[in-house]
């Protein structure tokens, strides 16, 4: 039983030292609020930390922390009457709403915070699974681990992984100013 | 930085972020688990508390009328009570989070917290109005009953038939909007699970 409840201390600290930073910068895509988001990343590290009493290691430890992380996200959006009643929207309504682009430049730090703010502005806005799929792209995963943490099919992954670009692409280019819509 | 490779340097711009670290000490993991625990228990005890008042309020109609349809009625209510009670505490609950469902794929999480939603809601007829109805009937009839057989009710029948009949239409009309309401819900809910559904499969 110890060892048991050790071992399970131990892989969430493992968890917690590889991943750390990436769930806090998901808290920070979901909750704007400080004091709200520690309250988030309370609720994500309890979550994942109960998680590991039944690890059966038929996915990688990346893919269950993400996985657990994105629900116990998603969980908080769905009780939070605050965020609940924010018209969320989808990647294909972002898209169609065409740009005004901003200039990325990321050599200057105040540029950089811009960009950044930004960045949360137009995650804040995405549907829960749009917002899953943004945030994996930018901490780095592939396609096909994007498709094992949401469980969407390859074929749609590869679209909204193509939409996610060209927003991008489109967004944060030189001319000016976004999201003021 | 060019423009062509934006959203690569997007990604780095990301993940070179230094939020302020967060960690938590498993001792203070355990006291929260704890805590979420007593949280669930409370919960559960309000569920409780107003099966509860229902059994309170028509258990004294029980005691206080002595027309049998009264009783009877009043008895099936209680009983309807504490079945839709147990129902929501089975079925309808935010569930516990039990650790396995946690590390489900983010579809599969979603899906399943929509379906048990649209379980609840679809099915309403059945485990919450339908229960009620005949205890309510009953009870009606026998109120109804009771003020025919008052003396003098000869004078008023017109009034008391109007006056029930107005019970009865609210009674119907509240369960019937409080149906279709839950129908609407169900049928958005059913959209989402779609969508969902279809994220699962190939493109077509």
């Amino acid at each position: 039983m110890a060892s048991a409840e050790n071992l399970q201390d131990e892989m969430y600290r493992d968890a917690v030292s590889a991943h750390g930073p990436a769930l806090d910068r998901l808290a920070r895509a979901y909750e704007a609020d400080s004091e709200d988001r520690r309250d988030l990343l309370q609720e994500i590290h309890l979550a994942l930390w109960r998680s590991f009493r039944t690890f059966n290691a038929r996915c990688s430890i990346r893919t269950w922390v993400y996985r657990v992380a994105h629900n116990a996200a998603a969980s908080h959006v769905e009780r939070s009457s605050r965020l609940k009643s924010k018209r969320l929207v989808s990647l294909e309504e972002v898209e169609e709403q065409g740009s005004i682009a901003t200039k990325v430049d990321t050599g200057d730090s105040v540029e950089r915070i811009q960009i950044l703010e930004q960045l949360f502005a137009l995650i804040q806005r995405l549907n829960p699974l749009d917002r899953q799929v943004i945030l994996l792209y930018l901490e780095g995963l592939d396609a096909a681990a994007i498709g094992e943490v949401t469980g969407i099919s390859s074929g749609y992954t590869a679209t909204k992984i193509h939409r996610i670009k060209a927003i991008l692409t489109d967004r944060f280019r030189e001319g000016g100013n976004d999201d003021k819509r | 930085m060019t423009n062509d490779n934006s959203p690569d340097e997007l990604r780095n711009l990301w993940q070179s972020q230094q939020p302020e670290s967060f960690t938590m000490p498993v001792e203070e993991l355990r006291k929260a688990a704890n805590k979420f625990a007593r949280k669930i228990f409370w919960r559960n005890i309000r569920e409780y508390v107003a099966a509860v008042i229902v059994t309170i309020w028509y258990g004294y109609y029980i005691y206080k009328f002595d027309s049998t349809l009264v009783r009877i009625g009043s008895g099936l209510v209680v009983a309807a009570a504490i079945w839709i009670s147990w129902r929501i505490y089975k079925k309808g609950r935010p569930r516990k989070m039990p650790e396995e469902i946690d590390a489900q794929s983010c579809i599969d999480f979603r899906r399943s917290e929509l379906k048990r939603q649209y379980d609840l809601l679809s099915t309403i007829w059945t485990w919450y109005l339908l229960p009620f109805t005949p205890g309510l009937i009953l009870f009606l009839i026998g109120l109804l009953r009771i003020a025919l057989a008052r003396a003098g009710a000869r004078m008023h029948y017109h009034e008391i038939a109007t006056d029930y009949c107005v019970a009865f239409a609210v009674c119907a009309g509240t369960f019937i909007v409080l149906g279709m309401v839950n129908h609407w819900a169900a049928k958005k809910l059913k959209r989402q699970i779609d969508q969902l559904d279809a994220l699962k499969l190939p493109p077509s």
